[in-house]
């Protein structure tokens, strides 16, 4: 199924026809891993003439049969892309949307596809990274530059006056959506409720910024992918999101993502932001950061369990619970 | 009289033929998927020996059911018990939650990821 199929794929064509007005052919389509929520095709495109003319790389993003609760669709996050790339963020520049199911029986958009690789146990082997960890504060920095007034995310809905307590009380509801008793996880979101922060602002957080949604180019950053979990949030969310141990793969000296140092990436941050980082309210965020992955590997491994979905990946995710549960324990050990 | 193999056993040698034999020949593009089974293999060998995950100890169950204080559906109420904040670090027994939470973790990464312990 999916553009393997011989129908799905001329409709595509004939939708590039029409976007780029001219006749065109698509070569080496192949569909990219790592798609439990989405699913993505690389592709190149030549253009015969007009202002296209010329070769194109691009991917399309594209629904996946089922979602996980929080996760924003193909046309939200292709608004999203457009918001990010006009604050600078370094992101794939976004192409086309499209939200007509006639085409592909889904929404998806196109976007420009983006050199170097994303693979986290590629990126955190070998020496720190210290440009490209300065790289990513400066633009998680724009990222948390837009804030809530914007009329073009109003999709995202209200701002949470307290983010920390917001994300508690939705990850409990997660949990009971899918009856799974979790006692270890529970005992850190009742940590998280006792020792909530007050946020000092409230902005666009991305959700999801962390080794593994980073495509990177020898040291280079090409650009923030997957944008699909951002919503309105205290901005110290996803910078404990990035340090949290459970995102370092190979790189465990590394704090920051497997890739480098706190000192160097809270430098870049405060620089470019303007506002200072409090090492003890990262902490708890990646406290945070513990729960809330092992909440949504609760609800992957829901997805195989309940039978609808039986896939050896998603299965495999709810054996990442056990480790997650341990950080959270170790974290939240008291007196 | 043939001695019978051990599940264990099967899952060993049969992980060992698809690692050394099998995964060399497995397509590029089909090699994650061959790593996932072979992971797969390793986590169900371990569960024989460590136990289930999808089933807590009994040693766990018991000391849920001493700090709860009730007599039966001990994981229920304690997470009934963690909503309504029961466990601040004031409260004593706290610290044996928290223990008996810590044990029943370590042994559940032994079945899910044992190299993370090491």
């Amino acid at each position: 199924m999916g553009l393997s199929d011989a129908d799905q794929l001329s409709r595509l064509i004939a939708y590039v026809e029409g976007l780029v007005q001219s006749s065109v052919s698509l070569s080496d389509l192949k569909k990219l891993s790592g798609g439990a929520i989405q699913e993505n095709w690389a592709f190149d495109v030549h253009v015969q003439m007009g202002k296209w003319a010329g070769d194109h790389q691009w991917v399309l993003r594209q629904d996946a049969a089922s979602q996980v609760a929080a996760s924003q669709g193909r046309a939200e996050e292709y608004k999203l892309l457009k918001v990010a790339k006009d604050a600078g963020v370094q992101v794939p520049t976004p192409i086309s949307l499209c939200e007509d199911n006639a085409v592909l029986g889904r929404p998806f958009f196109l976007m420009q596809r983006l050199q170097g690789t994303a693979a986290g146990h590629v990126l955190t082997k070998g020496d720190a990274k210290p440009k490209l960890v300065r790289t990513l504060a400066q633009n998680l920095a724009r990222i948390h530059s837009i804030g809530h007034e914007r009329q073009e995310l109003s999709f995202l809905g209200e701002a949470p006056s307290n983010p920390a307590l917001n994300s508690v009380a939705q990850y409990r509801s997660y949990l009971d959506a899918i009856n799974a008793e979790q006692p270890a996880i529970e005992f850190g979101l009742a940590w998280l409720q006792r020792n909530a922060p007050e946020p000092s602002r409230v902005t666009l957080c991305h959700r999801d910024y962390r080794t593994g949604n980073l495509m990177v180019d020898g040291d280079n950053l090409s650009g923030i992918l997957d944008w699909e979990f951002s919503g309105w949030g205290d901005p110290m969310e996803d910078v404990g999101w990035i340090c949290a141990k459970c995102w370092r793969f190979r790189g465990q000296g590394k704090e920051v993502g497997g890739l480098g140092s706190r000192q160097d990436f809270y430098q870049a941050y405060e620089q470019e932001s303007g506002y200072s980082i409090d090492p003890n309210e990262i902490k708890y965020w990646e406290v945070m950061a513990h729960v809330r992955w092992a909440t949504i590997a609760c609800q992957q491994a829901a997805r195989h369990t309940s039978g609808k979905e039986l896939s050896l990946e998603l299965a495999l995710t709810g054996y990442v619970v056990p480790e997650l549960e341990y950080e959270i324990l170790q974290m939240t050990k008291e007196g | 009289m043939v001695r019978e193999v051990k599940n264990t056993d099967l899952l060993s040698i049969a992980r060992t033929v698809l690692r050394d034999e099998v995964l060399n020949v497995v397509p590029e593009h089909k090699k994650y998927e061959a790593l996932m089974v072979a992971n797969a293999m390793a986590i169900a060998a371990r569960e024989a020996v460590y136990g289930s995950l999808a089933e807590p100890s009994k040693a766990f169950l018991t000391s849920l059911l001493l700090v709860s204080g009730e007599t039966d559906e001990p994981i229920e109420n304690i997470i009934k018990k963690l909503r309504l904040g029961a466990f601040d670090p004031d409260n004593p027994k706290t610290k044996t939650l928290h223990q008996a939470l810590l044990v029943e973790a370590e042994r559940k990464v032994k079945v899910s990821n044992l190299q993370y312990l090491k």
